[in-house]
């Protein structure tokens, strides 16, 4: 039972300990936002390796979420709800939620995965105390470029994710369920709002950060050679993805209740 | 304001495992001081602490009448662009070329053109007799020759101080040899300070004019390299020696 309780507490204090460090980065990041200028071609490269690198798993995601968002929202609305507002619910549920989510999702795992390993990397090699030595900082030269990248690069992807996933929905539609274009396309603009993509769009930039605040937290912290690296990789994608989720419900609650209430 | 490295009552502990205990040392600048010590006798804890990589737990270190351990960030990087480290593995960035790498010193913190960080990079490239390598990925080197490309890494930007950490590990002995004459020969030509961490002997004498001894957390010997080599009992004849029987005990 004892047991039980001490690797409870152990957990809670590492997690904490992991949200302290998540927030001392983000404050070493805003400092070194100064020196952004000196880092821009390092922005541009992580820009590439963040955004191109993933539209291929955005592109696969998009289209199958809009898919089954559509078939789900028909089974549902049979009998009960005009099947002209199947359009307006499939595109209101990819731009507020789905497609900012689930794109943070996919892009959290390769991308928070892939930054934290390669930071890991150059921690247990020395690289990042070599950098220490010539008196590069870390954080401006590292963490910095892919947080810039990570926040421009989310919004970026999930508008590609939105009109991949209302393309997928629209097709689904029109070839398997004997909805007509027209029917899917007004039920789209019905109701439309503008707030709605930009709501959207501000969680995508708010799960840009988290992305790259979690890789970058777990390389920066990693200890202990292959194994090390590995469980680093491992807690950044499930630090990135908890925290998508748990922000999720914050900007859901603040965005539309507040800003746009 | 002295010149040189003043380290008194040095201490750092990991947990309940302490490495430094209260250490004293006293490094002339220009001198070529060898730092000698079983694995995990804190040798290379040592360097870092010097340059602000790791901080202290008491006792002060002075670098040329600065105390590195009350020293800001900014304060740190000020001091540290005097210093040049090879590290054990070479450490060199493995996402950028040779050239890259050597240059990147010049780069961060010079006005210089592309060109010209391009031909100094080359210069110390060639100094550490390596040529053709400039477009290669450290991945695509030898051990020897990372060490090497290192090593010009570490003088490309003129330091006042140059620190190594176990600078032949893992090398053959020709090639250790050769990095030995190499790094004997920079500190001859450069005029510069330094720090060599070994437990290699061979590497010691070649290298090294004053050598200190740690064990257990303390300094148990210090003096130059004849005396080390002409010393007939105690700790450091048994190092030289490799012996596992006397003071030194093995973990």
């Amino acid at each position: 039972m004892w047991i039980l309780f001490e690797r409870l507490g152990a957990s809670f204090l590492g997690t904490l300990t992991d949200l302290g460090r998540v927030g001392v980065l983000l404050a070493r990041i805003v400092r070194a936002f100064v020196a952004l200028p000196k880092s821009i071609h390092l922005v541009l490269h992580q820009m590439r390796i963040i955004g191109n690198g993933s539209i291929p798993l955005v592109l696969v995601t998009s289209i199958f979420t809009g898919a089954v968002a559509t078939i789900q929202a028909h089974y549902q609305f049979q009998d009960y709800v005009p099947i002209r507002f199947l359009g307006t619910v499939v595109a209101k549920s990819v731009l507020l939620e789905l497609g900012p989510v689930l794109t943070a999702l996919v892009v959290g795992a390769r991308v928070g995965a892939s930054i934290a390993a390669e930071l890991g990397t150059m921690r247990v090699t020395e690289q990042i105390d070599a950098l220490e030595m010539m008196a590069i900082d870390p954080t401006r030269y590292l963490a910095l470029p892919r947080f810039v990248a990570a926040c421009i690069m989310l919004p970026v992807l999930t508008i590609f994710s939105n009109a991949i996933a209302i393309g997928g929905g629209f097709f689904v539609a029109v070839f398997t369920l004997d909805v007509t274009s027209k029917t899917f396309s007004d039920g789209l603009r019905f109701l439309f709002e503008t707030q709605d993509l930009w709501g959207g769009l501000i969680k995508a930039l708010c799960f840009g950060a988290i992305i790259a605040l979690s890789g970058c937290v777990h390389g920066f912290h990693a200890r202990g050679g292959a194994a090390g690296v590995g469980e680093a990789a491992m807690r950044a994608v499930v630090m990135s993805s908890l925290l998508v989720l748990v922000t999720d419900y914050v900007l859901a609650a603040v965005i539309f209740q507040v800003l746009f209430g | 304001m002295s010149q040189g490295i003043v380290i008194q009552g040095l201490h750092k502990r990991f947990d309940d495992n302490v490495v430094l205990d209260g250490i004293d040392l006293r490094i002339e600048r220009g001198e070529q001081r060898v730092i000698l010590g079983r694995s995990g006798q804190g040798k290379s804890v040592l360097l870092k602490l010097l340059v602000g990589l790791l901080e202290a737990d008491a006792g002060s270190i002075v670098v040329d009448g600065q105390e590195v351990t009350r020293m800001r960030r900014e304060e740190l990087y000020q001091l540290r662009r005097r210093f040049s480290m090879v590290f054990q593995g070479g450490a060199l960035f493995d996402s950028m070329t040779i050239l890259e790498n050597v240059g990147l010193g010049l780069q961060e913190h010079t006005k210089l053109s592309d060109g010209e960080i391009r031909r100094r990079a080359e210069e110390a490239l060639a100094t550490v007799e390596l040529v053709d390598v400039g477009s290669k990925l450290p991945s695509a080197l030898s051990g020897g020759m990372r060490k090497r490309a290192s090593l010009a890494r570490a003088i490309v930007t003129e330091p006042d101080y140059i620190l190594y950490d176990e600078p032949t590990t893992g090398l053959d002995p020709i090639t250790s040899d050769a990095i030995n004459r190499m790094i004997r020969r920079l500190d001859d030509e450069l005029g510069v300070t330094s720090l060599v961490v070994t437990h290699d002997m061979t590497s010691a004498f070649t290298v090294g004019e004053r050598f200190t001894l740690l064990n257990d957390g303390c300094v148990c010997f210090e003096g130059t390299a004849d005396e080390a080599r002409s010393s007939t009992d105690g700790p450091i004849r048994q190092f030289i020696d490799g012996n596992s029987e006397g003071s030194l005990e093995c973990n």
